[in-house]
């Protein structure tokens, strides 16, 4: 499948990038295609581009705080989880999505 | 003739010390008997005793009589009214509150809450430190059991009394001939003390009504006064009660020998000494080697003990509520810090001061290094690093801070807040004191600068339209020669006790250094065999385009940039209006300096530089590519401007100060310099200072304390504790322990100096609440500046919150065998490129 992923965090520290290791990580072991745009104290990175949000098969935030230019997403499927959660259990994130 | 005056008192504040001398040196005046009584409490004072006055209780308007008798009793008595009528109230001044309360409020360290001490008792910290020891309770003054025993009652014991009172009056006199400025102060209040009528009478009626001895006579009469200043609302004579108790124990061994006061314990292990109150004299018979630290229940911020304690350094807290009622020989820490007394303490307390005791090693040792070396840059460009002072007591704490000598000893502060000028022997005393604590490095004493900001009020100069540019520094030398001579002839005096060197103040043009010189060397013959050199300071414009006119007069030279950069741009340096233009780094004045610099080593005289530029971080490039000889700061600053010397790189300041001799304005010599000091001054993230890979850390309090200390200790925190309490905040959130024994806590702080990765790695683990409830091995601390964010050169914290999610990073960060190779296995990863950073 081709997967999109926003991960953010409150200090924007690590775990935004913990996460975005995380998620492209395993999601890459399923097989899946991924992409994952960061929103940390970098400011956004590895931005998503319309056509990329266009042609995702879901969308996955991986955040504790605000999406940054949530508009984007406007009718996707979207799976929303604290970002901790994409470090704990990353599988179960992608079994969600089926 | 007997003559009475009834009023109220006048006095908004009652009868306390300041309107009672005004009355009390009136009153003495006169050969008369001046007596008031207070009709409220039947007390009666001696109106010329402070003591006495002070000690009637005299509220606001208390129905007050005023009695005068005897010897020109009239005249005294028509004096003493119309001051009382019309005078009185005035000398009655708002008190200072009294200001000695803890800080109850401010929060402790998560790590010291969570070690759960038994008890805390808080105070004020009077002097900084951390000590542990046993506690020591000190009582009052009493008389040793020996003496007590063998007490007699004395027939003739009010003529022993005034006998010993002389003897010790002589022997103050004859000590504050010698003392130094410090202790001559304490010495001089005790004399007055020592010669207070009021004291004098009390003893002499206690004598002859109990029928008891002299020595329970002086006790009680002393223990009376010091009761009554005790409970004065002024904190200033709740302090003299100490200084009275001394005076007291002074008269005891004059009268009864040296045994006769159990003064202080005899301390034979490691002693935090509790007091009520300890005099100056109690504190200097404490065995030092055993005195640790100090807990005084009365004692402000000016007594005189605390004075003298912060001179030894010993940590001292003042205020703290029930310290006397500890037991003797309980074990306690003392936390001159925090301001807090922690008695019994448990196992994680003492974990935590362990802790403590290693941040503050870690952080001495960081700043050893520079301690004994000379200012030098990275490529060995020399610049001396030198301290301003003000007085003699300085020296010795401004060379254990790494000072390479005194480059500027501000001499008018020993003419000021005081009625007459210091004679040669205070001076001598005061400059061979600077001399020997320098040992030998040299001590540059500057003439008095009076006049301009600093005035004098027993010279009387006339009030001036313009003083900055008029009758001050060496310009009233010729007025007050005497003065002028005698300073020169203590420095003479006292040059043979180290290295001292002369410099005038405020020189314009060369006739004035040639008089000054000539001055010198006047009184130089009467001291042949002396060598101090003579310079001079340049704080005149004019000098620099006259630099040759006065080498012939001048040894060395030493700019003062304050009054050169306020002269050179006629602008005010204390008005706001003008601070726009107020500055050092205009490229007019970079190339005044230049110009001075250069015409000094041509014509081969050493030039050094004073003044606030050098305490400036951001100007430190400049002063090592001028290429001056010395540069003088304040104390506290010399050990990090030596720092951030080595920092620095001579040939590189060099090229990059032709570029701001060639700006165009101040803005853009302000941007060059900070671009140059981001360069040079940011600290890598990565630094093994900042690794402790055998942590003995038994919880995530002691070692996220550890990981901040590990900060702290390297200089990359202004808080240690506000940076831990950041830590802890996010740890709230969530737990930051994400699986596989790893933990990686992490804050953005304005404490935070300079964005720093710090790695701790455990013998045993400890328990994070981590997200697969693992405990952990490693800890990464992630400390971002707040400034920092979005800044480019954090990608190196993203890009090693990904590298922990990967199994065979994990795995090398906990094989890694020492710092240095952790340190050459996070810096391939985390800077691939060849360049790496900068590794001390």
């Amino acid at each position: 499948m081709n997967i999109i992923a926003v991960t953010a965090c409150p200090t924007g520290i690590a775990h935004t990038y913990m996460a975005a290791e995380s998620l492209e990580k395993t999601g890459r072991a399923l097989g899946h295609q991924i992409k994952v745009e960061t929103q940390g104290a970098m400011g956004i990175e590895n931005e998503l581009s319309d056509s990329e949000i266009a042609a995702a098969d879901a969308v996955i935030f991986a955040v504790d705080i605000e999406v940054e230019n949530r508009e984007r997403f406007e009718g996707k499927k979207i799976i929303e989880v604290p970002v901790k959660l994409a470090i704990k259990d990353p599988k179960g994130i992608f079994a969600k999505i089926g | 003739m007997h003559f009475e005056h009834r009023f109220l008192c006048p006095l908004v504040n009652g009868l306390h010390a300041r309107p009672a001398s005004h009355l009390e040196a009136l009153a003495s005046q006169s050969p008369a008997t001046v007596t008031l009584f207070n009709e409220r409490t039947g007390a009666q004072a001696n109106a010329k005793s402070v003591l006495s006055l002070v000690g009637a209780d005299i509220l606001p308007n208390d129905p007050l009589r005023l009695v005068v008798e005897g010897l020109e009793a009239e005249a005294a008595f028509a004096r003493l009214v119309h001051f009382l009528d019309e005078e009185f109230a005035a000398t009655d001044t708002p008190l200072p509150p009294v200001s000695i309360s803890a800080d109850s409020d401010a929060p402790l360290p998560r790590s010291l809450q969570a070690a759960a001490p038994e008890k805390i008792l808080r105070g004020c910290v009077a002097c900084r430190g951390f000590a542990e020891g046993s506690i020591t309770q000190i009582g009052a003054l009493r008389l040793s059991e020996k003496v007590a025993s063998q007490l007699t009652r004395e027939t003739d014991g009010l003529e022993v009394y005034r006998t010993a009172v002389a003897e010790v009056s002589a022997s103050f006199a004859s000590e504050i001939r010698t003392a130094d400025g410090l202790h001559a102060e304490v010495l001089k209040a005790h004399h007055s003390l020592l010669g207070d009528v009021a004291l004098a009478e009390a003893v002499a009626s206690r004598f002859a009504k109990s029928g008891t001895s002299l020595a329970h006579a002086i006790i009680g009469a002393t223990d009376e006064f010091a009761n009554t200043l005790r409970q004065s609302s002024s904190v200033y004579l709740q302090e003299r009660a100490l200084d009275l108790q001394d005076v007291a124990a002074r008269l005891l061994t004059q009268i009864y020998g040296p045994d006769a006061v159990e003064r202080v314990p005899r301390l034979e292990i490691p002693a935090l000494v509790i007091a009520e109150s300890l005099t100056p004299g109690q504190f200097l018979a404490l065995d030092r080697r055993f005195l640790r630290g100090l807990v005084l229940q009365h004692a402000g911020m000016t007594s005189h003990t605390i004075i003298l304690a912060r001179s030894f350094g010993v940590p001292t807290l003042t205020g703290v509520a029930d310290a006397t009622r500890l037991a003797d020989g309980v074990p306690a820490f003392l936390d001159a810090q925090l301001g807090l007394l922690l008695p019994h303490p448990n196992e994680a307390v003492r974990r935590y001061y362990a802790l403590e005791k290693r941040r503050i090693e870690r952080i001495q040792s960081a700043s050893r290094k520079f301690l004994h070396t000379p200012g030098t840059s990275r490529d060995g460009g020399r610049l001396p690093v030198l301290a301003n002072v003000s007085s003699a007591e300085e020296v010795a704490a401004a060379i254990a801070q790494g000072a390479e000598g005194v480059g500027l000893f501000r001499t008018e502060m020993l003419y000021m807040d005081r009625n007459d000028p210091p004679d040669e022997e205070e001076q001598y005393a005061v400059y061979a004191a600077a001399a020997t604590a320098a040992q030998g490095r040299p001590v540059t004493l500057r003439t008095f600068d009076i006049g301009g900001d600093k005035p004098v009020s027993y010279l009387q100069l006339p009030a001036e339209a313009n003083p900055f540019l008029g009758f001050r520094g060496a310009r009233i030398y010729e007025k007050f020669a005497g003065l002028l001579r005698t300073q020169l002839r203590a420095i003479f005096r006292a040059s043979r006790h180290g290295s001292l060197r002369i410099m005038a103040p405020m020189i314009a043009c060369p006739e004035e250094m040639r008089a000054f010189r000539r001055t010198v060397n006047e009184v130089q013959a009467d001291f042949p065999g002396s060598t101090v050199p003579v310079g001079m300071m340049i704080e005149v414009p004019s000098v620099a385009l006259a630099m040759a006119d006065f080498v012939e007069d001048a040894d060395f030279f030493s700019i003062g940039t304050n009054d050169l950069t306020q002269y050179f741009l006629a602008a005010d340096r204390d008005n706001a209006a003008v601070a726009s233009i107020y500055s050092s780094f205009h490229p007019a004045f970079l190339r005044l300096l230049r110009l001075v610099v250069d015409e000094a080593q041509k014509q081969d005289r050493p030039i050094g530089l004073c003044g606030e530029l050098a305490e400036n971080p951001e100007a430190l490039p400049i002063l090592l590519a001028l290429g001056l000889d010395s540069i003088s700061l304040g104390a506290p600053r010399i050990l990090e401007t030596k720092a951030a010397l080595a920092r620095l790189d001579h040939a590189k300041v060099r090229e990059h100060f032709l570029t701001l001799l060639q700006s165009r304005d101040r803005a853009s010599v302000e941007e060059k310099l900070q671009e140059l000091r981001r360069q040079t001054q940011v600290k890598p993230q990565l630094d093994i200072a900042l690794f402790s890979l055998e942590s003995t850390a038994t919880s995530k309090h002691e070692v996220i304390k550890e990981l901040t200390d590990l900060l702290a200790a390297d200089g990359r925190t202004d808080d240690s504790v506000a940076l831990e309490e950041a830590v802890w905040k996010r740890e709230e959130a969530y737990s930051t322990g994400f699986g596989y024994g790893l933990a990686i806590p992490h804050c953005q702080s304005d404490h935070v100096l300079s964005g720093s990765i710090a790695v701790i790695r455990l013998q045993n683990p400890v328990e994070w609440d981590s997200l697969d409830g693992q405990p952990v091995r490693i800890a990464i601390l992630l400390a971002m500046r707040s400034a920092d964010k979005g800044r480019e050169h954090l990608r190196v914290f993203s890009k090693l919150s990904r590298l922990v999610m990967r199994d065979e990073f994990r795995e090398s960060l906990a094989q890694a065998t020492d710092p240095d190779e952790l340190l050459r296995l996070l810096s391939a990863e985390l800077y691939p490129q060849p360049e790496t950073p900068v590794i001390p």
